[in-house]
């Protein structure tokens, strides 16, 4: 099928698609699922741009980010291709139009803050020629910074440094300490009381199981052990790991993790505070050799935001935000691009959960599928959820669903429909979203499935249901129940072979 | 300037320049003894015009061609120091500063604001902002001292002080500013009678975009008596006004009307070529496009153009490149493997000498404070320059042992250690060693910097006089880092390649850039890596001086500067130097690009704005719509195909057979002739790794090769945990009293204990104080306690060596034979203090990992094999019985393994006797992962095989269960 022939294809969600392209002084929030042409989208919407009367103004200031070189270059390239066909049809012809895409920014998340500081963050004293390390790469610049280090710490008293250092080792802070963001240290700089005693009474619990069947010999092991951890606590001094048990008797298990659940956390928080410490150290250090990573790109452009004559004279400018991949976009990145595009004045922080002032009109639009957050680790889809919300709800702009799918034969799509609604949904036995609020119960946040539509272009397809049977031991976790669906799958196509999924081999 | 012959002319075309101004003015030098000079934009120009002149038989007798610089250097010889008349303004003159040294001098003033102030304060941020780019805000500075500016025209106040004090600093050093001596002397009129050049010069193309070099021609043009000025013809278009306001600058100058060159246009020109990019009507029938998949395709089809084009008798070809770039020199090896002459105008620059490079090593080394990479960084090179012997391998092992021994990257504290274990390392680290002290005087630092080099043996830094003249006049003290800088910005960081193919000779084709190839008349143009993102390249101006800034200097400019460009006049200049090559381009432009990026083989590339509009014309011509034109034009390069195929196939059958599951390990894959390749013992531990992955004996034991890693140098806090344990108890259980043969009596406990916290103390003070090696003392000490503890809880023999190594004879018991084996023990007890007829106990401390010790595991997956091995070969040794112990810091953690259960244990040893007897290893290496975080896994087979092919493999050659392959049962 024709790249025409496509275009030309009536589509259920062409309004919206129509009104993304063409109308640019409105806000909007795509949710797009795989294969529903983001990139081209994004693509019309930019040629439009450039096509329109006043487009130099308007692309003088536009960024393109999203999450890989690649990708922004991409949608780049894309932008040109469909303005010089848009050109062809529309105007028949002249191309001035792509002189104004050559101003528009297409560029990561990083590469853009960087950009901003650089452009206006000399009075703040931002690094304008610093060497990026990667995550992986900062080992040696560690090492540089731990060696010269005074390893002194002033967050917590010495009797409560001495209580860590009995029993958890310092260098267990410092993978943590080195991936920390200044506003998470920040927030980690709080007091945090005394040490807690173990729980005496989870000890005796622990003591008083009666050993028998074949962990006898592990759990009287495990007893030996807390018998000796307990005289050891009371001597005082000396180092002293956090108790382990032997072997996996659950109640041994239970009871370990009750009788040092107390110590543990306040160890966790005392660990929290000292590496935000050595965070702030580093992140200084780092500085003055010059030297910056991923995260101390979106620090810096969130040092010029907070500085609030460059943040007006940044809003000033007028930037036009499309973010795309919003959802792997984290907190601190998506702070950085609404707060540009908001106006002049407005308090930074405010929106959109504060009822402040949104985005200007035509300022912001983010593009992106919850469903297909892969960023775990740092995205926060609970955040990308809150901007979605708010332009659900009008505050800021519209919200606009892509339904169709280019991707998918439509029997595919038809099962997809049938069955996920009710495996995200919240009723699911095992949900594995996130919870709310730090610690609640479930049901789980997740986001909520948009049924997809096929292009009348798709093929049939055709689709086949393997059941996956109950595991006789209850998995742990996401990565449990995969692998335990992996085996499965993995067991069934050795049973079946090529044959059984309609191919003829599998190389 | 009034002089006898003074003449403006305007040129549109270079062929209509040539044949009209510079080919008569350089003949009607004919036949006199007169000099005469051509002051040109670069030295593409210069080399161009001799090319010129060469082919069209013109005398260039007596010419000298002259690029703005060397025009400097003539206007400045007229001026003698001391000379009151020699600059209108200034008397009498000094030595211009060079960059070097500004900068230096920029760097010194931003450190000197810095250390008075707090980083609270409000000017704290900006400084420490310039302090991390110094040079943008020096570019900006001199391009407003060309442009007639000052200091006091920066928008940020701040700035203005800084640089107001650096004025104040070159004035107070003696020095001057370059481009304020060139305004003096090109901006005003010499007093009358002033000294003058002899002969007669020719300004010829010079556009727009060399303003900032027109004080410097200016200076010389009014010091020659006879001068013909030649520039471009304003454009009338895009960004006219700066053509034109060039040529009311230079009618200014020279007082007189510019004219219209009288000379024919060029019959063909492809100036329509150009024209497309402007938008305007044009015409592609002169224009190819060659896109390559990849770069490297490119840059083939680029060379068979070439090839092609000078068959169909192409008279001059300029291949134009944005930047000497890694394209630029596969062209240069390209043309040169098809033999075909070419004049390389981008030069092909490599390393400096060596001597240069160990001198920057050493800068490196001492700004920052001596550490063990970085002269593990100028090991090779010291090497190279005949300062060390030792290898590069050796003297990394030696740093690792001692960087384990006292974790620390300061060489200063590795010292001791070397001289017993690396005598090498320690004497070139006595020849580097004490560091530079911090701060220090310049003249301190050259004196230092000359001695070590003049201790290593190689040549003391060149060129570094302005450097020395000023340390003699400053005895300040300076930041060390700003020293080094300033030390290391006088060697060259690279340095061109002598036997460079076809440099600055004259050829058919030249390899350029477009500034070179300006103001030329070629037959045919390419434009080579012609992608977006490639060029044209937007450079966007420095946060110092913005584009806002610069245009509203440009409001009260003098009539005799064009002006700061801006980002757009920039990008306007450059887009009308590439037309304006068309327009010089008599019989075809070609354009080529790449598809993919090399970098990247994913990231598609597009074509250039040029480009672009190019294919859009070509389809608007031809009335087609089908899809991307770019991309459709691109196009593999065929492989050749000359291997000899005979040979092919049977390097392809080998390079099958390794894949090949069913077939056995054989002489390419991991396998020899025994006799010849027989290790003549083992150790013990290589045994255990050897089989669980024979490649490791193949490498280690066969082959004699040993991994090198070359990580950086970071403390791993559990080995060395593991290391301080052992060397504590060997010192703590050593025998009470006398030795036979190395065995004595087991000390009391209380006698090991104050031993120990007698040596724990000793380590303690080795190390800072500090919250970080208090955490690593606590742990230490609770692991050596607990194993203490574990050793005493056993029932053994009173006789006790530490850290013993098996003695001579000590064998293991194969089928086949009975094999050497090596390997040291962490602690032998014996019930009588020999080995024969001793009840022997060996303990081995594992303080990592979660190991157990089980003959069943050891049979499975050679697990703690080592320990079998030692059992085993103290059975060699006469010993009648006895157990191996593992201890580990943990109570009650003490598992063995008695002499009855090594039949069981060591099963996988018949293993090892098949292959020492067949010379057949083998691998079962594990899969390398590109997620794997330690990277790939020694050793490597030099072809990645999967794990699942080898274990097959395996197993078809051995016949027998893989070890390893059994899943570990649940515990």
């Amino acid at each position: 099928v024709s790249e025409t022939e496509f275009n030309e294809a009536p589509l259920v969600d062409a309004v919206a698609r129509e009104r993304f392209r063409t109308e640019w002084d409105r806000n909007f929030a795509v949710s797009a699922n795989a294969g529903s042409g983001k990139t081209t989208a994004i693509s019309e919407r930019l040629a439009a741009l450039a096509l329109s009367p006043d487009a130099a103004e308007r692309l003088r200031r536009t960024a393109v980010v999203t999450y890989t070189k690649k990708a922004a270059a991409q949608i780049g390239l894309r932008a040109r291709e469909v303005l010089m066909r848009r050109a062809r049809e529309e105007t028949g012809g002249g191309l001035s139009a792509l002189d104004h895409l050559d101003r528009v920014f297409f560029g990561t998340i990083h590469s853009f803050c960087l950009k901003l500081a650089q452009t206006y963050g000399q009075t703040v004293g931002i690094h304008l020629n610093p060497t990026v390390v990667t995550d992986e790469g900062d080992a040696a610049l560690w090492e540089e910074f731990v060696e010269q280090d005074t390893m002194d710490f002033a967050s917590l008293d010495a009797p409560e440094i001495e209580a860590f250092l009995r029993h958890v080792p310092l260098e267990t802070v410092f993978d943590f300490a080195r991936q920390l963001d200044s506003a998470t240290a920040a927030a980690f700089r709080r007091p945090i009381g005394p040490r807690p005693n173990p729980s005496t009474a989870d000890c005796e619990r622990l003591l008083a199981i009666v050993p028998k069947g074949s962990g006898r010999k592990n759990i009287l092991l495990s007893q030996e052990r807390a018998k000796a951890w307990n005289e050891a606590w009371n001597r005082g001094a000396a180092f002293l790991p956090i108790y382990e048990p032997a072997g996996s008797a659950q109640a041994v298990v239970e009871c370990a993790e009750a009788w040092m659940a107390p110590l543990k956390r306040w160890l966790a928080e005392a660990a929290a505070v000292l590496a935000a410490e050595l965070a702030e150290r580093y992140r200084a250090w780092r500085f003055e050799r010059g030297v910056q990573t991923y995260a101390d790109q979106i620090d810096a452009a969130m040092a010029v935001l907070h500085a609030p004559v460059l943040l007006d004279r940044i809003r000033a400018e007028g930037w036009r935000i499309i973010l795309d991949e919003a959802q792997d976009t984290d907190p601190q990145q998506f702070a950085v691009l609404v707060e540009i595009a908001r106006p002049a004045g407005a308090v930074v922080g405010t929106w959109p959960d504060r009822g402040g002032v949104p985005p200007e009109p035509g300022h912001f639009c983010m593009v992106g599928d919850g469903q297909q957050a892969i960023y775990g680790s740092r995205a926060d889809v609970g955040n990308f959820s809150r901007h979605l919300d708010a332009f659900r709800r009008g505050d800021g702009g519209e919200r606009l669903e892509f339904q169709v799918t280019f991707r998918a034969p439509h029997a595919v799509i038809e099962l997809l429909n049938a069955t996920l609604p009710e495996a995200f949904g919240p009723a699911h036995l095992r949900n594995f979203g996130l919870p709310p609020t730090e610690g609640a119960p479930a049901p789980f946040l997740q986001i909520g499935y948009v049924p997809l539509a096929a292009c009348p272009l798709n093929s049939a397809g055709d689709v086949c249901r393997l059941p996956l049977a109950e595991p006789a031991r209850e998995s742990s976790g996401v990565e449990g129940w995969l692998a335990e669906e992996a085996r499965q799958v993995g067991r069934w196509l050795a049973e079946h072979g090529p044959a059984g999924v309609g191919a003829r081999r599998w190389d | 300037v009034p002089s006898p012959r003074t003449e403006l002319l305007l040129a549109r075309h270079a062929d209509s320049a040539w044949l009209g101004v510079v080919r008569p003015w350089i003949e009607s030098g004919r036949g006199k003894l007169e000099r005469g000079y051509i002051v040109v934009p670069t030295r593409g120009q210069a080399q161009g015009l001799k090319q010129r002149c060469l082919e069209d038989n013109v005398a260039v007798l007596g010419i000298e061609f002259l690029t703005p610089g060397l025009a400097r250097k003539k206007w400045l010889s007229l001026v003698p120091t001391g000379a009151a008349d020699a600059l209108p303004e200034r008397s009498p003159p000094r030595p211009a500063i060079g960059r070097e040294l500004l900068l230096f001098g920029l760097r010194v003033l931003i450190a000197r604001r810095l250390d008075a102030l707090a980083p609270s304060a409000s000017e704290w941020g900006l400084l420490k902002s310039l302090q991390s780019d110094p040079e943008r805000a020096l570019d900006d500075f001199d391009e407003l001292l060309k442009n007639g500016f000052s200091a006091d025209d920066f928008s940020i106040e701040l700035l203005r002080d800084v640089f107001r004090e650096l004025t104040d600093w070159v004035e107070q050093h003696g020095y001057a500013f370059a481009a304020v001596e060139a305004a003096a002397a090109g901006l005003h009129e010499i007093p009358e009678g002033g000294p003058k050049l002899a002969g007669r010069a020719l300004v010829y193309g010079l556009g727009a975009e060399m303003s900032g070099e027109f004080a410097n021609v200016a200076a010389f043009v009014r010091r020659v008596n006879d001068v013909t000025v030649v520039l471009p013809e304003p454009e009338f278009r895009g960004r006219s006004d700066l053509d034109e306001r060039w040529v009311e600058i230079w009618t200014r100058l020279l007082g007189v009307e510019p004219l219209p060159i009288d000379a024919p246009e060029p019959a063909k020109t492809c100036e329509s070529v150009g024209a497309i990019w402007l938008g305007e009507p044009g015409n592609t029938d002169d224009v190819d496009v060659l896109v390559g998949r990849s770069r490297g395709d490119e840059m083939r089809w680029v060379c068979d153009r070439i090839v092609s084009l000078l068959a169909g008798g192409a008279e001059n070809i300029a291949v134009v490149f944005p930047r000497a770039d890694a394209s630029h020199f596969q062209l240069a090896r390209l043309l040169g493997e098809r033999g075909v002459p070419f004049s390389d105008l981008l030069g092909t620059v490599g390393s400096p000498p060596i001597d240069v490079q160990v001198q920057r090593a050493l800068l490196t080394f001492y700004e920052r404070e001596g550490r063990i990479e970085d002269l593990l960084a100028l090991w090779p090179l010291l090497r190279a320059v005949g300062s060390a012997t030792l290898s590069v391998a050796d003297a990394r092992r030696a740093v690792e042992r001692s960087f384990d021994l006292w974790q620390t990257h300061a060489t200063v504290r590795h010292l001791d250690t070397w001289k017993e274990d690396a005598p090498e390392l320690a004497r070139v680290a006595e020849l580097l060693l004490p560091v530079w002290p911090a701060p220090l005087t310049l003249a301190d630092a050259l004196a230092r910097f000359r001695a070590v080099c003049d201790e290593l043996d190689i040549e003391a830094p060149e060129g570094c006089g302005a450097l020395d003249a000023f340390a003699q006049k400053n005895s300040d003290l300076f930041p060390l880092n700003a020293v080094a800088a300033a030390i290391a910005s006088f060697l060259p960081e690279t340095f061109p390649v002598a036997n460079a193919i076809s440099r600055n000779g004259f050829a058919r084709v030249s390899l350029t850039t477009r500034r070179r190839a300006e103001g030329l008349a070629w037959s045919h143009t390419i434009f080579v890596e012609s992608n977006l993102g490639v060029w044209p390249e937007r450079r966007d101006p420095s946060c110092w001086l913005t584009d806002e800034d610069r245009a509203a200097l440009n409001v009260r400019r003098s009539g005799r500067s064009l002006g700061l460009f801006t980002a757009d006049d920039r990008a306007a200049l450059e887009r009308l130097g590439f037309i304006g090559l068309a327009r010089n381009t008599r019989d075809g432009i070609t354009f080529s690009a790449s598809l993919y990026s090399e970098e990247e083989p994913e990231a598609r590339l597009g074509p250039n704005s040029w480009l672009e509009r190019v294919l859009w014309a070509r389809q608007e011509a031809a009335g087609s719509d089908e899809g991307n034109l770019f991309d459709r034009s691109a196009h593999a390069y065929p492989i050749s195909d000359d291997a000899d195929p005979v040979e092919l196939d049977r390097w392809t059958a080998i390079w099958n057979g390794r894949r090949d599951p069913a077939r056995k390990f054989d002489e390419y894959f991991f396998a020899g002739d025994p006799a010849r390749i027989t290790p003549p013992k083992l150790s013990a531990k290589l045994i255990e790794r050897g089989v669980q992955d024979p490649a490791e004996l193949w490498f280690q034991a066969v082959l004699g090769v040993r991994s090198v890693d070359w990580e950086p140098f970071v403390r791993a806090r559990r080995k060395a945990l593991g290391q301080r344990a052992h060397e504590l108890l060997a010192s703590a259980l050593q025998p009470a009293s006398g030795t036979v043969r190395g065995f004595g009596e087991m000390p009391a406990r209380p006698e090991a204990e104050a031993t120990l916290q007698r040596a724990l103390a000793e380590l303690r003070r080795r190390w800072p104080a500090d919250r970080y090696w208090d955490s690593f003392h606590a742990e230490l000490e609770q692991i050596c306690r607990t194993l203490l503890d574990n050793v005493y809880a056993i029932e053994a023999g009173r006789f006790v060596a530490t850290e013993v190594w098996l003695p001579a004879g000590a064998h293991l018991p194969l089928a086949s034979r009975n094999f050497p084996v090596v390997g040291r023990i962490d602690l032998v007890r014996l019930d009588r203090p020999e080995w024969r007829g001793a009840h022997v106990d060996i303990v081995d401390f594992k303080t990592g990992g979660d190991l157990e010790l089980s003959a069943e595991r050891m049979a499975r997956n050679a697990s703690s094999l080592q320990l079998g091995v030692y059992l085993a070969a103290a059975a060699s040794l006469g010993a009648t019985g006895g157990n191996v112990w593992m201890l580990k810091p943990e109570p009650e953690g003490v598992a063995k393994l008695g002499f009855e259960e090594l039949g069981r244990a060591l099963a996988p040893l018949a293993w090892l006797d098949h292959a020492l007897t067949s010379g057949v290893y083998g691998a079962l290496t594990r899969d390398r992962s590109d997620y794997a975080p330690e990277g790939c896994v020694w050793p490597l087979a030099c072809t990645p095989i999967p794990a699942a092919i080898l274990e097959r493999k395996f197993a078809a050659t051995f016949s027998e269960p893989v070890v390893g392959e059994t899943e570990e049962p649940a515990s």
